[in-house]
């Protein structure tokens, strides 16, 4: 999962914001973009990115590309299929992959938790703050529980044929079904023995706004957008 | 020609021989949309969130344990998602969750859970992404789970046998769910000759390859899910039926 690298990158501690707001600007600008320099700009600018300044892996950031670069060229084979405009598919191709190359530095670099900071700021309703919380943490309990189910059923030859594989992947979603019953519970008693009123407020952690990441984004930005309207 | 020719059959036989092992539900991936097209779906999906968050803020407001379970909901549906179910070609593909999940908590509380499950698979499993999220909330998150809810009560009120409307919902929710998206990739890219008709069936066609048996294995999966749930967990069942009306 990229979100190992998230928690661990050298850019761990540039404000959540600056890196959103980069992501997405040169995402707006690839997908507005009719230039394929510019596309290319992009994708190259992202890799240096994340190679030389959040220094993730090289090899981690190739297999996360190459297994994109699998989807995109399906894709945008998918679309280009009866179609003679070759040029437009590998436009299309190009844009794709600039607009991923954004999206993975920003997952790359920026843990789910930090993201919910900005969606709380930006007023996203706090119901919905809470619940992608809660989500969040529990995706990673029940993973394990249905890892550790499926391990213990596959020993005992779950999966052995395709009858069996049914069955034994019916017992285990409807088995998560009912653990995840008991955990709302456990959760709930748990909670209210700490004075729970429907609220759950953690702790933010403190980020330092940088007027030179901010500049410099901007510069990138308009450089880029020069680049493709000449 | 003759090369445009090759490069099509060398498409079709990459489809056939990538796309079983990696079939992932139907996302559109992040930056196949042109801005347009992502601020529009965007727009669209808008007020069913917003219906969807009202519907959830009623029911969680005077019972906080209720909210607890929603967000574990969520983390149900996508752990659903990221599960494989075996299929006879022997490679693997994953659930929606859609059909479940309406059965389950009713389409308005599913669109916001499904927001949500699709937010973490773009952020845990980079599968969609941010530009595309409108169009893949619409499809994934609105039309399969609205068609799924729909049709269960409305072969429940027909009086079908239960596994017979679970198994239909869950299917015919995947398979909305695939027809929307093709119709949504085929408003963004129409053909240029015969324009939206003809790339609408030709998306329908390329990727019935592999929607068509995920929704029959997911079908599959669900009845069974269904019935050992009625059979060991009525209460719970029961719980979330009488949280919903």
């Amino acid at each position: 999962m990229p979100e190992r690298y998230a928690y661990a990158n050298a850019l761990r501690d540039v404000h959540p914001v600056e890196k959103l707001f980069f992501s997405f600007s040169l995402m707006a600008i690839s997908l507005i973009s009719s230039s394929m320099a510019v596309l290319l700009m992009v994708i190259i600018i992202m890799a240096a990115v994340v190679l030389f300044l959040a220094k993730i892996p090289p090899r981690y950031y190739l297999k996360m590309m190459s297994s994109a670069f699998v989807f995109v060229f399906l894709g945008s084979a998918a679309i280009a299929y009866g179609s003679v405009d070759l040029n437009g598919a590998m436009f299309i191709f190009f844009r794709a992959f600039a607009a991923i190359s954004c999206f993975y530095f920003l997952i790359l670099t920026t843990p789910a938790s930090d993201i919910f900071s900005v969606l709380r700021k930006i007023h996203v309703p706090a119901v919905i703050c809470e619940l992608m919380g809660l989500t969040y943490r529990f995706i990673f309990v029940f993973m394990d529980i249905s890892h550790k189910t499926r391990t213990a059923q596959s020993s005992r030859l779950g999966y052995d044929g395709l009858k069996n594989s049914y069955r034994a992947m019916g017992i285990l979603v409807s088995s998560l079904f009912q653990r995840m019953f008991r955990q709302a519970d456990i959760l709930n008693t748990a909670l209210e023995s700490r004075g729970y009123t429907g609220e759950l407020r953690v702790m933010q952690r403190g980020f330092k706004t940088s007027a030179a990441n901010i500049a410099a984004i901007t510069i990138i930005d308009v450089l880029l957008i020069f680049a493709g309207t000449r | 020609m003759l090369k445009l020719k090759y490069i099509n059959a060398a498409t079709v036989v990459a489809l056939l021989i990538l796309s079983p092992k990696s079939a992932y539900a139907m996302h559109i991936m992040e930056g196949f949309l042109p801005f347009s097209w992502c601020a529009f779906w965007y727009v669209v999906s808008l007020p069913f969130m917003i219906y969807g968050v009202i519907m959830v803020k009623k029911l969680t407001r005077d019972n906080t344990k209720l909210k607890l379970l929603l967000g574990l909901c969520g983390a149900f549906v996508f752990v659903l998602s990221a599960m494989k179910i075996p299929s006879v070609m022997g490679s693997s593909s994953h659930p929606t969750g859609v059909g479940l999940g309406a059965i389950l908590f009713g389409p308005s509380v599913m669109t916001v859970l499904g927001g949500i499950a699709l937010l973490f698979q773009g952020l845990l499993l980079a599968h969609g992404g941010p530009s595309t999220y409108g169009a893949n909330v619409f499809s994934m998150a609105i039309a399969g789970p609205m068609v799924s809810y729909f049709l269960f009560n409305l072969l429940k009120y027909a009086n079908a046998p239960m596994w017979f409307a679970v198994f239909m919902a869950s299917v015919l929710g995947d398979l909305a769910t695939y027809v929307v998206t093709s119709f949504q990739l085929s408003l963004a890219f129409p053909s240029e000759s015969g324009g939206l008709t003809v790339s609408f069936i030709k998306f329908l066609t390329i990727f019935a390859v592999t929607q068509i048996p995920i929704a029959v294995g997911e079908g599959i999966l669900i009845v069974l899910v269904h019935n050992y749930l009625t059979a060991n967990s009525a209460e719970e069942l029961k719980a979330l039926a009488g949280e919903e009306t």
